[in-house]
Order: structure tokens, then C-alpha cells, then sequence
């Protein structure tokens, strides 16, 4: 999978994950914050929400919550990680 | 007559063995206690370390909990004979994250592999069974409950047990702390991502997470004036409870309100930053944990940090009970002259400061602190002395009013698309079902009250019988479903009873005491007495009272086979209530009516006692039976309650209103209703009197305006 297929793919699965109201893929870019008031405004319980997404769809595992917050900084910066992560 | 809460006896049961003396030597000799998870099976973290207590009998269809519980109370009880106290002047508060639901899993896990629906388990789930238990092993009549905010419970409970004592609501007090090890719990903080890999470092750099443990404990506390010949082991001079209102799980990193709690049991104690020779730690090791208490105690004690430790590499983090066990270990320390090391503790890291003890060292201990910090930044402090404080204040005798209430729930089933209007969506997707119930009525009783009240001096207390049920039940059955491979971080952290106070404190930003507690068809009222005492204490001017319960099928289920109850299950249904209370000038509205007393006992056996104990109550604010206008009250449980209270209400000659609330269906919580309705009534004076099904009851007099 490329990135730009990855990262349409991360939009969806982020969404029906996290259960997120009124937003669609396309309100999301690459570069978008996931956290924080400015961007999606996601908090830390939804960054391990996509811990357990992350493992059951892509197999790669994250056990660290300090590099979580790298790594789910924005949907870009999530499949860089997955892209060089995967088995 | 000096009524300062002394402790006078103490019970522990836990991973370092069934006695106080093996905790206390486990501590001091840094004793390794933790073992790999055992008692389930756990696919995904077989390979963690846990604490398991040294329970030396578990009965047949007794709890875990129950069984280190009554290990706990009766270790106390030799140590003092609570029989020279007046049962009636015994209260039992005990703190519990989950109580039973280590045997509410089995049940599960037993039900979806047969395919057959056995629900006896379930007694054991409701966190107030632990307290009604600990009621009957010690005789305790006065009032009973269980307190449940998750990691700050026992010290919650202690607190209360202190407020009850001081204002002479009781003589003595069994203060109980107890939790038991369970897949939710080791999945839910697996799931968090805090789980240490090893064994935990409380406070070093290289910290990476708890170790669960299971533990039980137990302390007798009287009133000074009735220790009688009694010696007491120390003075529980000074307590304090507050709410960071910032996060459902993790601890505000700058942790003020930590500090606040800190602060405020130190001044209550009279006892300056300087003069404190101990703190034992929350110190869970967690990264978040250990930042935001450094962060506390950096900003309390500035560079003088006093003698620091964290105990939970002996015990594990035992959740509700981590606050009883460290007054336990707090109170050993300072009878024995010695500092408890901070075992796990290697590396220095240099963005905490923070240079715990690392070996037994002898100092005389005069005042030590105490310090829990839950889920919710929930947070207590109890500073632990051995003498009296220098120059207490005394309680308060604030007049209390009520000034603005909110419903939600008419009977049946409530849909809660509608609730919460003005919460934005992406807020409102994290909320459970009885969240919305709670915050939504509470937002309803401040819209009408228009608070006046200073924010952190507002308190929110939650009553409910069984709490998330849904949310519990979701994660739990999911663990089985997908053999742990993917938990539910959101439902483990909506799954705790004070998930809804806490979403109301976060919402409103109010930061006094934020508490659940659950005491079956009283928790209202039992949250309502807690508020009142809250504030009669100075700690808070103002509260929002909650109280609710969500339909729970499994609780259907169970009722429906159940022989002990004349409810079948077919009218449970949804509801909470809030009401905004304060002193005078608490909110800007004009009050609704004013709040006489709370009285809460089990209802004595004979008519006789009960009819003198109501007049008793009422004569100590001035009336007669005769001044009372109206008798509130709930359709009672059974036959029995039924010619009790109108044989009650009658002989008093009060005119009787029963089923005052039947219109809001079988709920733990609706006698939360009773004052609603009554409301119209300006000028009269209204008796609200409840009974559980345990043959608890509380009465409430308040004067309608």
C-alpha cells in the first residue's frame, strides 16, 4: 500500500474508530493535528483507542504512550510510522 | 469534649501477608512480593507482575474482596472492642474501585461459554455489598457506605469518616479500603498503556508503569471524648479532598489541585510545610503520576521536600484500597520511629527532584501526610499526628438551601440523543449513556441555581447503586470475546462509579470533593448527608447533589429469579437527579428550600426505638411531629417496610405520601425525586423518608420556602 492510499485509508478507519460525528475524510488533511484544540481536538484516550485500531488493523504494535504522541501526531506522521513499522 | 477522630485500632490484609506486622516488615525489609498474574487466565499479560494477597480462608461463594476485608476488620477488632460504643454510633464507610466483579467475570466468562444465564454471582457486584458485610461482621447500626473514585476511594472514605465524627454523627467509625485483582482492571490499565513491563520504580527515571495489587484494610476511628480507656494510636488531624476538573484519567501535570489537597489538610491539622516529618506517596510510577505529585509537592514544599516514599512496590497499586494501606503504613511509621523506604528506587531523575528514602531510617515522626490521587484527578490528603491539632477549627453550622434541581427520566428506558444539547458533538461522543443522564441534570439544577460559589470550593456528590453498568459489562465481555487482544480504553475509563462525577466537574469546573458513593436505595441521600457535611465542615460553600442509575438488563435478569425482592425487574428504569445546594449567597437565585438534616441509621428492629429516634432528630432542630407537614416516601421494597413506616408515619401523625416517585420507575436513586415533587409546598416543612432493601433508612427534613 502507498502512502497516499494508506493515509485515505487511515481517514476512514480513524473515524469509525474513534466514532468521530460530522467529520468526513476530507476534513482531515495529512498534516491536520489529531490533538489540541486547533486541529481535531482528540485527547489522550482517543490516542489509545488507535493503539488497539492500529494493531488490529495494520498488526503493528505500539506499547509506549510517550511515542504515541509522535507517532499520532497527524494521519502523515501515523502512516510514516506504519509504513516503516510493518512486517 | 474533644471529638478529634482518633485511630484506635488497624487490620491490613494484603500481597505481604494477613496481619498489619508482615506489611509493616515486607516494607522495611523491602520484601520482593510480587509474582507473575495468576487467579485467570490472561493471554496478553501473563508475563506482568502483580501483588496477590495472602488470604488464609476463602469460603465457598464468598468474595475475594469480602474474604481480605473480614481478615482486615477482624485483625482490627482485636485490637479494639467496638461493642463499648452504641451500635446506632457506628458508622461504616468503606472505599472500593469495583468491589466484587472479579466474581461478576467468572460469572460472565461461565455464562457465554455455556450458553446459560446464572446471575448469583451478581450479589457481589454492587460496590455497597462490601459495606453492608463490613456492617454485619462488626455491628455497626449508624450509617453505611461505600465510596468509589477509583484510586483516591479509602482515602475519600477516611475523610468522611473523620467529617461524621467531628460533627458528632457518629462515635466511632470502621473505615474499610478493598480491591481485588481482576482481568478488567489489568486489561483496562494494559490498555492505557501503564502497565510496568517489570517491577515498579515508583519516582525513578526509568519508571514505566504499575504493578496492580490486591489488598484489604481496615481502621477503627472514636471521637476522643469516647475512647474511654482506650489508647489511641495517633490523631487523624487534618484531611482534605479536591478535584483537578481537568481530565477522565490523567492527573493535571502541574497537579495544583493536588497541592490544594495537600495544603488544606496541613492547615486544617495546623501543621506548616516544615513540620511535616513524612509523606507517604501516591507514587504509582507511572510517568504522569510521579510528574504531576512532584509537581505537587515542588510546589507546596518548595525546596524543602520532606522524607518521601512510595510503598507500592510492595503492595502493587491496590486501587481503592491504596489509601487506607498508605495510612496503615503512615501509622506503623510513626509508631515505630521509622521512615518506610521507597523500594524499586534507583536512578535520580532530575525533571521530578524528587530523592525518595531508600532505606529504613529512624526519625521521630510527629505528622505525616498521606497523600491519593484517582482517575477523574481525584485527589485526598490525611495528615496523620501523634497528637492532637494545635488549634482546629471547629465545624461550621452553615444553614444549607437548595437553589436549583434538574430530572432526567420519566419511567422506562431514556433516549439520550436529546441530552446535553449544548455540548459540542466530538465532547459528547466520549460520554456513556448514565454520563449524560448525570451531567445533564446537573447542568439543569446549576442553570437554575446560578452559581455565586467559588469553583474550587464547589463540590460534586454523585449517589448510585451500581454505577457504569453497561460500560463494565462491555469491556468485560469484549476481554473474553477477543481473548484481551482488543481492549476498550474508552469503556475501561467510563467504567469507574465517580466516571460521572468527575464529567461533571470537567464540565462546570467545579474543584472541591468529588465523590461517588453507593448505598443502594439511600445513595441519593447518602450523597446528599456527604455534601452537607462537606460543607458544615468550611471545606465547601456550595455542592451539585446527584444521584442515578441506568436500566441495567443483567440487573432485570437477576431480579426476575431473585427470591429475596418483590421487585421482578419488569419497572427498572432510567434516572438521575441533580440539585444545587449552598450556604446562604451560594448562587444567585432565590432557594427552593432549605435543608434541615440528613439523618442516616439502619432502622432499628423495634417501632418504638425508630419513633423515638425521629423525634429525637426532629427535637434537635426545634420541631414537633407536629410542625411536619408532609411524609415523603418511596413505594418500600416488601411487605415488612410497608407496616413499618405507616405504622411510623401514623404514630407521629404525619400526613403520608408514598409512592412519591413511582412515576419515575424502579430506580436505585428515585427517591432523588421526592424533593422535586414536593416543591410546590412553600412554607412546609417535609419529611423524606427512605429505606433500602438492606433496612437502611435516612430520613431528610427540609422546609420548602
Amino acid at each position: 500500500m502507498d502512502k497516499e492510499t494508506l493515509t485515505a485509508d487511515l481517514k476512514r478507519k480513524i473515524i469509525s474508530a474513534l466514532n468521530l460525528p460530522e467529520v468526513s475524510p476530507s476534513d482531515i488533511a495529512d498534516d491536520t493535528e489529531l490533538f489540541g484544540e486547533s486541529g481535531l481536538g482528540l485527547d489522550s484516550v482517543d490516542a489509545l483507542e488507535l493503539v488497539v485500531m492500529v494493531e488490529r488493523e495494520y498488526g503493528v504494535v505500539i506499547s509506549e504512550s510517550s511515542d504515541a504522541k509522535k507517532i499520532f501526531a497527524s494521519v502523515g506522521t501515523l502512516a510514516d510510522y506504519l509504513i516503516s513499522n510493518r512486517k | 469534649m474533644s471529638r478529634a477522630p482518633a485511630i484506635v485500632s488497624a487490620g491490613l490484609c494484603s500481597c505481604a501477608g494477613a496481619s498489619v506486622e508482615s506489611a509493616w516488615n515486607a516494607v522495611a525489609c523491602g520484601t520482593d512480593t510480587l509474582e507473575r498474574v495468576r487467579l485467570f487466565e490472561s493471554p496478553k499479560h501473563s508475563e506482568r507482575f502483580a501483588g496477590f494477597a495472602k488470604i488464609a480462608a476463602l469460603p465457598r461463594g464468598m468474595s475475594r474482596c469480602a474474604a481480605m476485608m473480614f481478615s482486615a476488620i477482624d485483625e482490627a477488632a482485636r485490637g479494639f472492642d467496638l461493642s463499648a460504643i452504641k451500635g446506632d454510633r457506628i458508622s461504616v464507610y468503606v472505599g472500593t474501585s469495583i468491589g466484587g466483579i472479579f466474581e461478576t467475570e467468572n460469572m460472565l466468562e461461565r455464562n457465554a461459554s455455556t450458553g446459560i444465564e446464572k446471575l448469583s454471582e451478581l450479589a457481589c457486584y454492587e460496590c455497597s455489598t462490601l459495606s453492608e458485610l463490613a456492617a454485619k461482621r462488626t455491628g455497626a447500626l449508624g450509617e453505611c457506605a461505600a465510596f468509589s473514585t477509583a484510586c483516591s476511594s479509602s482515602s475519600i472514605a477516611i475523610a468522611e469518616a473523620c467529617n461524621a465524627i467531628e460533627q458528632g454523627r457518629c462515635d466511632a467509625a470502621v473505615v474499610c479500603g478493598v480491591d481485588a485483582l481482576s482481568r478488567i482492571t489489568l486489561n483496562g490499565f494494559g490498555s492505557l498503556l501503564l502497565l510496568s513491563r517489570g517491577k515498579c520504580a515508583p519516582f525513578d527515571k526509568n519508571r514505566d508503569g504499575i504493578n496492580l495489587g490486591e489488598a484489604a484494610g481496615a481502621l477503627f476511628l472514636c471521637a476522643e471524648s469516647k475512647l474511654g480507656k482506650a489508647k489511641p494510636l495517633a490523631y487523624i488531624t487534618g484531611w482534605a479532598r479536591t478535584c483537578d476538573a481537568h481530565h477522565a484519567t490523567s492527573p493535571d501535570p502541574d497537579g495544583k489541585d493536588a497541592a490544594r489537597a495537600i495544603r488544606e489538610a496541613l492547615s486544617m491539622a495546623s501543621v506548616p510545610a516544615e513540620s511535616v516529618s513524612y509523606y507517604n506517596a501516591h507514587g504509582t510510577a507511572t510517568t504522569g503520576n510521579d510528574s504531576a505529585e512532584a509537581a505537587a509537592l515542588r510546589a507546596v514544599f518548595g525546596q524543602n521536600i520532606p522524607p518521601v516514599s512510595s510503598i507500592k512496590r510492595i503492595f502493587g497499586h491496590t486501587l481503592g484500597a491504596s489509601g487506607i494501606v498508605n495510612a496503615i503504613i503512615s501509622l506503623e511509621s510513626e509508631r515505630r520511629s521509622i521512615l518506610p523506604p521507597n523500594a524499586g528506587f534507583k536512578t535520580f531523575d532530575e525533571s521530578l527532584g524528587i530523592e525518595p528514602v531508600t532505606c529504613p531510617k529512624g526519625a521521630k515522626i510527629e505528622n505525616s501526610i498521606s497523600v491519593s490521587l484517582g482517575f477523574g484527578g481525584n485527589n485526598g490528603a490525611i495528615v496523620i499526628s501523634r497528637g492532637h491539632a494545635k488549634c482546629k477549627a471547629p465545624p461550621r453550622n452553615a444553614r444549607t438551601f437548595i437553589y436549583g434541581c434538574g430530572i432526567v427520566g420519566r419511567g422506562g428506558t431514556v433516549d439520550d440523543s436529546h441530552l446535553m444539547p449544548d455540548e459540542p458533538p466530538l465532547k459528547k461522543r466520549k460520554l456513556a449513556h448514565l454520563q449524560k443522564m448525570g451531567a445533564h441534570a446537573a447542568r439543569a439544577a446549576i442553570k437554575m441555581a446560578q452559581p455565586d460559589a467559588e469553583k474550587e470550593r464547589t463540590a460534586v456528590c454523585w449517589g448510585t447503586g451500581l454505577g457504569m453498568t453497561a460500560q463494565t459489562r462491555m469491556f468485560v465481555e469484549n476481554i473474553f470475546a477477543k481473548r484481551e487482544a482488543e481492549p476498550m480504553p474508552t469503556a475501561f475509563t467510563n467504567s469507574v462509579h465517580n466516571a460521572v462525577p468527575s464529567a461533571i466537574a470537567i464540565r462546570e469546573g467545579f474543584r472541591g470533593l468529588n465523590s461517588a458513593v453507593s448505598a443502594k436505595e439511600i445513595s441519593f441521600e447518602c450523597a446528599l448527608a456527604q455534601a452537607v457535611r462537606e460543607i458544615n465542615s468550611g471545606a465547601a460553600d456550595a455542592a451539585v447533589v446527584c444521584a442515578g442509575d441506568e436500566y441495567c438488563q443483567l440487573a432485570a435478569d437477576f431480579l426476575k429469579t431473585s427470591k429475596y425482592s418483590e421487585n421482578d425487574g419488569s419497572k427498572l428504569s432510567d434516572f438521575a437527579a441533580a440539585y444545587f445546594i449552598g450556604i446562604d449567597g451560594a448562587a444567585k437565585s432565590k432557594p427552593i428550600a432549605e435543608i434541615l438534616d440528613v439523618e442516616i441509621c439502619r432502622l432499628p428492629e423495634s417501632d418504638a426505638v425508630e419513633f423515638k429516634a425521629i423525634s429525637n432528630m426532629l427535637a434537635s432542630n426545634g420541631l414537633a411531629a407536629s410542625d411536619v407537614s408532609k411524609w415523603l416516601s418511596l413505594k418500600p421494597c416488601n411487605a415488612y417496610q410497608r407496616r413499618r413506616l405507616k405504622s411510623l408515619a401514623d404514630s407521629l401523625g404525619i400526613e403520608r405520601f408514598e409512592h412519591a416517585a413511582e412515576k419515575y420507575g424502579d430506580n436505585y436513586c428515585a427517591s432523588a425525586a421526592c424533593m422535586f415533587e414536593y416543591a410546590e409546598y412553600s412554607g412546609k416543612i417535609c419529611l423524606q423518608y427512605s429505606v433500602s432493601s438492606t433496612s437502611m433508612r435516612a430520613a431528610t427534613l427540609f422546609k420548602i420556602l
